[in-house]
């Protein structure tokens, strides 16, 4: 499984990824976790922390992605500028933002998983990388 | 008169018509219209919390609504083309033939999930994804990934059998047919479920970008209609007047200016369903 994953991954930088998942995959090489095709850490299930709550940042690299999960308030002094609507936190992959939404008590959801629900941005966040499989996110702002 | 049939039925000469229209759509810029109308809708439902095309009893109007005004675009280029409807309880695999490459394509490889046969296939030129939220310019699949199966029959007809349309809060978790239709009282079911077992752009807010996706909702509309008929005595649409943040059955849905969930109740103004 780890040898698809590897496979994956560099077929991502030859297919339609930019450069940005260039820096991802060289870590994934020496990453043998996270095999696509297993459901339960697809969301996020198998290494959720434990006790820290939803809303704890995060940084870890996901299927050779970078995840960087913060509340809001720290992100700002990352965003250059953004004014996009951040919902009190703010995801990165790669370091682009993955926006992502609460939605009471129903959970958190992302533009590029919109039709499910999640219990923290940090499934959101890896759920979002399985899907792009290499693609970088392109933040859509309505307001901008 | 418009008549929308079971895809499983259809003749090849009936599916290469569809084909032919969407993609002349798609080949005019109307296409990517819809695209962006989708995106911007779900994205300001997310920012505003008034969920107006999804996660709230507008689901079905606006979206019946939005499904007329495509088939009239389809019907410009071919006025005998109507929107197939995707029965997914019966034609429930990957091996369905909706998804051979005479109709829509199969699923995507594995190395980028890119639809690889088919007339939506990106190596056939006519099928540039420019309305996004990812970098993916092709179109994108991986059937039966993210949930093995799809909705059974059953599951539909204990939705059909609930005898109210909506409940107050009229949100995500509210009890009644459209919740449990729409799949937002539990998700990873029923119509969020089909989204998310095509996976893809049908994952993401520009699920228009993939045609099953048009498939799809005539038959969550189709089920609507199915539900009255059980119920005839039951409001179609609820909640009817005064409810903050909702649409209610008189109120405007945007981005339309004048259509309103009333004005939707009666679809064979439209079309019917064979």
């Amino acid at each position: 499984m780890s040898r698809l994953t590897r496979r994956q991954a560099v077929g991502a930088v030859t297919g339609a990824a930019a450069g940005l998942a260039l820096a991802g995959v060289a870590t994934a090489s020496a990453d043998d976790t996270t095999p696509a095709k297993n459901p339960a850490k697809n969301k996020g299930e198998a290494a959720k922390p434990k006790g820290a709550g939803e809303l704890a940042p995060f940084d870890e690299v996901f299927q050779g992605r970078r995840i960087q999960g913060m509340p809001a308030d720290d992100a700002a002094a990352h965003a250059h500028g953004h004014g996009g609507h951040t919902n009190g936190y703010r995801v990165l992959i790669d370091g682009r933002e993955l926006q992502v939404m609460k939605h009471g008590k129903s959970g958190w959801s992302s533009p590029i998983n919109h039709y499910v629900r999640f219990e923290t941005p940090l499934d959101a966040a890896r759920t979002a990388v399985t899907s792009l499989k290499g693609a970088v996110v392109v933040p859509f702002d309505p307001t901008a | 008169m418009t008549i929308r049939k079971n895809q499983a039925n259809l003749t090849a000469a009936e599916k290469k018509a569809f084909v032919d229209a969407v993609l002349e759509v798609k080949r005019r810029g109307v296409y990517d219209e819809f695209v962006a109308a989708h995106r911007l809708r779900f994205a300001l439902d997310m920012n505003t919390g008034v969920y107006v095309g999804h996660f709230g009893p507008s689901f079905l109007p606006w979206h019946r609504k939005f499904l007329i005004d495509f088939e009239k675009e389809l019907q410009k280029v071919n006025w005998s083309v109507s929107i197939p409807y995707w029965d997914w309880t019966a034609d429930n695999t990957v091996a369905s033939s909706i998804w051979a490459p005479d109709f829509l394509g199969g699923t995507g490889r594995a190395l980028d999930d890119q639809v690889m046969d088919g007339p939506f296939a990106y190596s056939a030129g006519n099928w540039p994804i420019n309305i996004q939220v990812d970098s993916r310019p092709f179109l994108a699949r991986n059937l039966a990934y993210r949930v093995p199966s799809l909705p059974t029959r059953a599951e539909v007809d204990a939705a059909l059998a609930i005898p109210t349309y909506d409940s107050a809060p009229f949100r995500d978790g509210s009890a009644g047919f459209r919740a449990r239709l729409e799949g937002a009282d539990g998700y990873l079911s029923m119509h969020n479920r089909v989204h998310s077992w095509v996976w893809g752009q049908m994952e993401s807010s520009v699920s228009p970008n993939d045609p099953v996706f048009w498939l799809h909702h005539a038959f969550v509309d189709k089920l609507w209609v199915d539900w009255h008929k059980l119920h005839p005595t039951s409001a179609e649409y609820l909640p009817a007047g005064a409810t903050a943040d909702v649409i209610d059955l008189n109120e405007t849905m945007p981005p339309w200016t004048s259509t309103t969930p009333q004005n939707m109740l009666d679809h064979t103004q439209f079309y019917t369903y064979a």
